[in-house]
């Protein structure tokens, strides 16, 4: 499995995921499961920071595409932020920015998810 | 640069290492060289998952070179034929919420990729794509278009 970085933060209300390193098809369950664990211990305002993600494929685009439904199907809400020029481009590519709110900072996001 | 992987999804981290050397030798950009990287991971995880699963020959074969200014790459495995041409295109302007991720793959590597070619030769898939470079050095990821 490609090494992978997860770890919780909170501020406040709202929960921060940093991700860091490489999300791609042999670790994204591990990612997958980390987070949806969060939103079965309740968590309804999210942020995942992306700061120091330096490599995503499809396979990391299916963890955002699950979280985002499993919150949007629990009225909760989610943030991306700090996305690298290139991973920004991939979920650009794959028509994931319209869906998604996506900062270029981490404090924006977390207001974001507040409100 | 060759190498030889098994039909197992870990042998994406000595894809990882072998393209990551590959990328240091030849100076190339970080886009040209993430795309490259994303594009492999695509099309070996596909094979893996769908094309390998009752062959006897496990092995697939990535040779990837560069001359400057394009890199090409083939890769050929003993799966089923599969010509990822033919594949669905997924809906990429749907909600996220009604979308399977089914297809998303290999949609990004057409979006990557300048050309892609398809042939089945001796019971194998042999797929050869090329991919353009923009300078070999000190290039942004805003001007991947400039030697065209």
């Amino acid at each position: 499995m490609t090494p992978i970085g997860l770890n919780e933060e909170k501020r406040g209300i709202v929960t921060v995921v940093h991700l860091q390193g490489r999300l791609d098809a042999t670790n994204c369950e591990v990612a997958e499961r980390f987070i949806t664990a969060r939103l079965d211990g309740g968590v309804q305002r999210l942020v995942l920071d992306m700061a120091e993600l330096s490599y995503i494929s499809s396979a990391g685009l299916w963890v955002v595409m699950m979280v985002r439904k499993r919150m949007a199907a629990a009225g909760g809400t989610l943030a991306i932020s700090q996305l690298k020029p290139t991973l920004y481009e991939v979920f650009k590519i794959s028509g994931f920015v319209p869906f998604l709110t996506i900062t270029s900072d981490l404090d924006t996001a977390v207001t974001a998810v507040s409100r | 640069m060759k190498l030889m992987l098994a039909a197992d999804l870990s042998e994406l981290n000595r894809l990882h290492a072998a393209l990551g050397r590959f990328a240091e030798e030849n100076a190339l950009p970080h886009k040209p060289s993430y795309a490259l990287e994303l594009i492999l991971e695509e099309l070996f995880t596909n094979v893996v998952k769908h094309g390998l699963k009752d062959t006897n020959d496990q092995t697939v074969t990535v040779e990837v070179r560069y001359d400057g200014r394009q890199l090409t790459v083939e890769m050929i495995d003993a799966g089923r034929a599969f010509n990822p041409s033919t594949a669905p295109t997924p809906d990429v302007t749907a909600d996220l919420d009604h979308r399977s991720v089914g297809g998303l793959g290999l949609y990004l590597v057409f979006q990557f990729v300048e050309e892609l070619r398809y042939r089945r030769q001796d019971e194998r898939n042999r797929l050869w794509f090329s991919l353009p470079v923009s300078s070999p050095a000190e290039a942004g990821p805003e001007e991947s278009k400039a030697s065209e």
